[in-house]
């Protein structure tokens, strides 16, 4: 049974799994137009009038706040969301108290609620006329219309991030650890300090990034109870949109593209992270 | 239909997994493809059914040269390791799979699809399991839907990725007879890849051993026992024992350690140079010495079913020499401590540059941790 | 001593119940009181004032386009997420790293700039608005720039859902699909998608979530037409703007109730896929 076979040249074997054209046809299209042709944009349009052009719009007196805001409400915002969100990962894996199903399941309302609708009825809330803002303002405090309430917004967007960041690897983490430590006599503090916080320590700096690259950029939950004045409470995505408002596209480019470069930048560490979180992989970005 | 391979390579990144291998399986035959994990018995076999890219050489099924035709249009059977079972279909629809996806002109029917499953499932013995679903399956009643689907477009050559791995031993054995059954009633080619030498020796018309992609032998059960062409094939079809020797002007003897100890060998064969003695553990002769013969010294021995199992060593001295030997226990026995005269005439001879992976001489090794 | 710490404490000591108080005034002042106040505000003048609100033109209009965005929205992408996900588990290629970096990227990216970025291209100074512009085709301001802001930001939910099932099915299925003479539309049809199963259920669910309630990136590229190019959450700024609080506030309930049921239906998915809900955003 001896057959001809071709000889010479190196064959090309063909593809295995069927559909190679369709699906990478597709996908390259869908990413093309929707991803890399928008990007390209967003990289070029800063850039057309000169770069010492961009240095000045982006130091203005005005940019330079809203970016400072922006990034300063986030830090801050990430720093609690990712203590309160410790907290709560703590009651419901560690506590579980009577009704720590219910709780569970409102962590992740911010997730069901559109950001319009977190935005007003945030800023109803907090509003010096507001169930909260009433007897804050009575105390002399204001949360509507300051950068504290901006922070108050970012908590509530941020706060289901860090707890299904943190929640798994609690869950995952060895009770013998502690109690190992507890038989070689450390005390509640210690075990606390030196064995659960190192351990959880990627992952709570992991909800942190997600918090921290999520609040940077939120824009529909904030701008309602933020007041937007200029200077004062004027957050660097609404720039964006004044700046364009104004035909200024370089202007807005530039804003758009920084902060599209420091959440990636962001989210990147955050990758790195997850890495050495095996029990992480799946949890979002 | 048979298979005719030409010169296939076939690289992963840099390391070779396949180097330059060409056989041929006739029609009808039963070929195992045999070799520890890693020698690329599984990389040959999907070359052939067209799952592997990037290979060089070429593949012809039958007369026809498939190197360029995709897989789906080889029309070859293929039983997956873990079987593939579609978890989403039925039993019957698992089968039914290559018939109903065949282009409108060559599909069958509904009935006659049925009819044809049904008729498969019987084939099988798993009829009644029809609408089940995988995962309510056994492992064997698994593998037999997986055959049945593969057999469902009647291919005329039927591959077999580990089919056997993952079922207990006392299912395997059945199922294996059976299937050897299977093939020669429907008069198929089949292709057979294990790491399990007995599995091979036990289904296979000619066995394939590979090793680090290299095809080392291929022939029957018999050929592979009676006339091993290195060390690797010997060791690999059974366990055995190793001695290093010198051949010299048309004689020959042990080195090292068990250069003392008189045993009985082989003729010599031409030529000078290091030898290799392999020898099955049950093939060497045990005798109690003549008064004043060089002996080697019986550690100890130890009931092994119908075998007695001897721990032989140049000397006691020596212990880290020692081998172990099997003797039908119907022989007279030999005590602990006595000399005992070794017959080696059985042993093959391999010229020691032939094994890359030299033993310490008087050694036995075990295909397993070959 | 320290059994608090080891294991669950149960509200039985002082820190659990301390703690336990803690976690729920952080759950109430920030996450039931919104809703509560949402519910009230737009039901302050009764059920009647609500749905009188609802039924005004522009208020149907905004209904109308947000479920057409989702209509069309949700089906590109899903199809396309498929596709993607398909060519980055069943194929080996140089360059997949930076595909799955481009597909997740607009995870990362500020809603207001995915909204941007269509004007940049698109609008009256954009790459394309002059060229557009001169055969009168408008793609900002017009529901077409609102498609695509869409499409960009839920972008990359299919893919991200169904990917990890696909990697762990591996392609034993497909490779054996291959063997009995299966093309790439029965395969994927027959093999690929029903072994995707819930998760591409969840990923839709995901994806309809966000185009129904994405605010920044269409608010961007809408141009603010009431009747025209006005979604739901636009409709609602508008009315919050406007001082018309009940109407602002029975939209804003209607579309949580949507976004709501829609994110619920999709936690029991999941909690039935055996994970927690609320993975992935």
């Amino acid at each position: 049974m001896r057959v001809a076979l071709a000889a010479g040249r190196r064959p090309r074997t063909p593809a295995i799994i069927p559909g190679a054209l369709p699906a990478f046809g597709l996908t390259l299209f869908w990413v093309g137009l929707l991803v890399l042709l928008p990007l390209a944009a967003l990289a070029e349009r800063p850039w057309e009038n000169g770069a010492p052009w961009l240095l000045a719009t982006l130091t203005t007196p005005r940019t330079l706040a809203a970016l400072r805001l922006s990034f300063g409400c986030a830090l801050c915002a990430a720093a609690v969301t990712t203590l309160l969100g410790l907290l709560l990962a703590w009651v419901l894996e560690r506590v579980r108290p009577p009704g720590w199903r219910m709780l569970d399941a409102l962590i992740d309302l911010p997730f069901a609620l559109p950001t319009a609708v977190a935005g007003i009825t945030l800023a109803t809330l907090y509003a010096p006329t507001g169930w909260i803002g009433a007897p804050l303002a009575g105390l002399g405090f204001r949360i509507a219309g300051t950068p504290v309430g901006i922070g108050v917004a970012l908590v509530f967007v941020g706060l289901p991030f860090v707890v299904r960041t943190v929640l798994p690897v609690l869950r995952d983490l060895p009770g013998e650890l502690e109690e190992a430590a507890a038989t070689l006599g450390a005390r509640r503090g210690q075990i606390a300090l030196r064995v659960l916080l190192p351990a959880l320590f990627p992952a709570l700096a992991t909800g942190f990034g997600l918090a921290f690259a999520r609040g940077v950029g939120e824009y529909g939950s904030v701008i309602f109870i933020a007041g937007n004045k200029p200077m004062v409470s004027e957050i660097a995505p609404l720039l964006i949109v004044i700046r364009l408002s104004e035909d200024d596209y370089a202007g807005a480019a530039g804003i758009g593209l920084l902060m599209l470069v420091t959440a990636a930048l962001c989210l990147m560490l955050v990758t790195l992270l997850r890495r050495r979180l095996p029990a992480m992989r799946g949890v979002a970005g | 239909m048979g298979v005719e391979l030409r010169d296939i390579s076939c690289l992963f990144g840099r390391t070779p997994a396949v180097r330059d291998i060409s056989l041929s399986v006739p029609e009808g035959e039963f070929l195992a493809l045999v070799g520890p994990s890693g020698a690329g018995k599984t990389t040959l076999l999907r070359i052939i059914a067209g799952l592997q890219p990037g290979y060089t050489g070429h593949v012809a099924i039958g007369t026809r040269d498939v190197t360029q035709v995709p897989a789906r249009q080889r029309n070859i059977g293929f039983v997956f390791q873990n079987y593939a079972l579609f978890r989403h279909m039925s039993v019957a629809d698992n089968v039914a799979f290559g018939l109903k996806v065949r282009p409108y002109r060559r599909r069958p029917n509904r009935a006659a699809i049925a009819a044809r499953v049904s008729e498969l499932l019987e084939l099988v013995q798993v009829g009644a399991l029809a609408k089940r679903y995988p995962a309510q399956l056994s492992g064997g009643q698994r593998q037999r839907v997986a055959l049945a689907r593969a057999l469902a477009t009647e291919p005329e050559l039927l591959l077999l990725d580990e089919p056997f791995g993952a079922l207990d031993p006392l299912v395997r054995k059945e199922i294996r007879t059976w299937l050897r059954g299977l093939h020669d009633r429907l008069g198929l080619t089949s292709i057979l890849v294990t790491h399990d030498q007995d599995e091979a020796l036990e289904v296979a018309d000619r066995i394939a051993v590979l090793r680090d992609g290299r095809l080392e032998q291929i022939g029957t059960p018999a050929m592979l026992e009676d006339a091993p062409a290195t060390p690797f094939v010997h060791r690999f079809l059974g366990e055995t024992v190793g001695f290093q020797a010198m051949s010299q002007a048309g004689s020959l003897r042990l080195e090292g350690a068990w250069r003392s100890v008189g045993a009985t060998l082989p003729p010599a064969p031409p030529g000078a140079g290091s030898v290799l003695l392999s020898v099955r553990p049950y093939a060497v002769g045990l005798a109690q010495t003549q008064p004043g013969q060089e002996g080697a010294r019986v550690l100890g021995v130890q009931r092994s079913g119908a075998f007695l199992r001897y721990r032989i060593a140049p000397s006691e001295a020596l212990e880290a020499e020692a081998v172990t030997l099997l003797v039908p226990a119907s022989l007279p026995a030999l005590s602990p401590g006595s000399l005992c005269a070794l017959d080696l005439s059985a042993a093959r001879l391999f010229p020691s540059a032939d094994d890359p992976m030299p033993q310490k001489a008087g050694r036995a090794v075990s295909a397993v941790d070959a | 001593m320290s059994g608090a710490l080891q294991t669950r404490s149960g509200i039985g000591t002082l820190s659990g119940l301390a703690l336990t108080l803690a976690a729920w005034a952080v759950v109430t002042l920030l996450l039931i009181l919104p809703v509560g106040i949402l519910f009230a505000q737009a039901l302050r003048q009764g059920l009647d004032a609500a749905l009188t609100a609802l039924s005004d033109d522009d208020v149907l209009a905004a209904i109308r386009l947000s479920a057409l965005v989702v209509a069309l929205v949700v089906p590109i992408n899903t199809i396309c997420g498929l596709f993607a996900a398909y060519a980055l588990t069943k194929f080996d290629f140089p360059g997949r790293a930076a595909l799955l970096v481009l597909i997740e990227l607009p995870l990362s990216v500020s809603p207001v700039v995915a909204g941007l970025v269509w004007v940049l291209l698109f609008g009256r100074h954009g790459w394309f608005g002059p060229f557009l512009a001169a055969h009168g085709v408008r793609m900002v301001f017009t529901l077409p720039g609102i498609l695509l802001a869409t499409l960009f930001v839920t972008f990359p939910f299919v893919t991200r859902t169904v990917m990890p099932v696909m990697e762990a099915q591996g392609r034993q299925h497909e490779e054996a699909a291959t063997m009995l003479g299966a093309g790439f539309v029965s395969l994927f049809w027959r093999v690929t998608l029903p072994e995707t199963g819930a998760a591409l259920v969840s990923g839709v669910l995901l994806c309809a979530a966000r185009s129904l309630g994405e605010f920044g990136a269409v608010s961007v590229v809408s141009g603010h037409i009431p009747g025209l190019t006005e979604t739901v959450p636009l409709r609602i700024e508008a009315l919050y703007n406007g001082y018309e609080t009940v109407a602002a506030f029975a939209l804003a309930a209607v579309l949580a109730v949507a976004s709501g049921l829609i994110v619920g239906m999709r936690g029991l998915i999941e909690w039935r896929r055996g994970r927690p809900a609320g993975e992935s955003n």
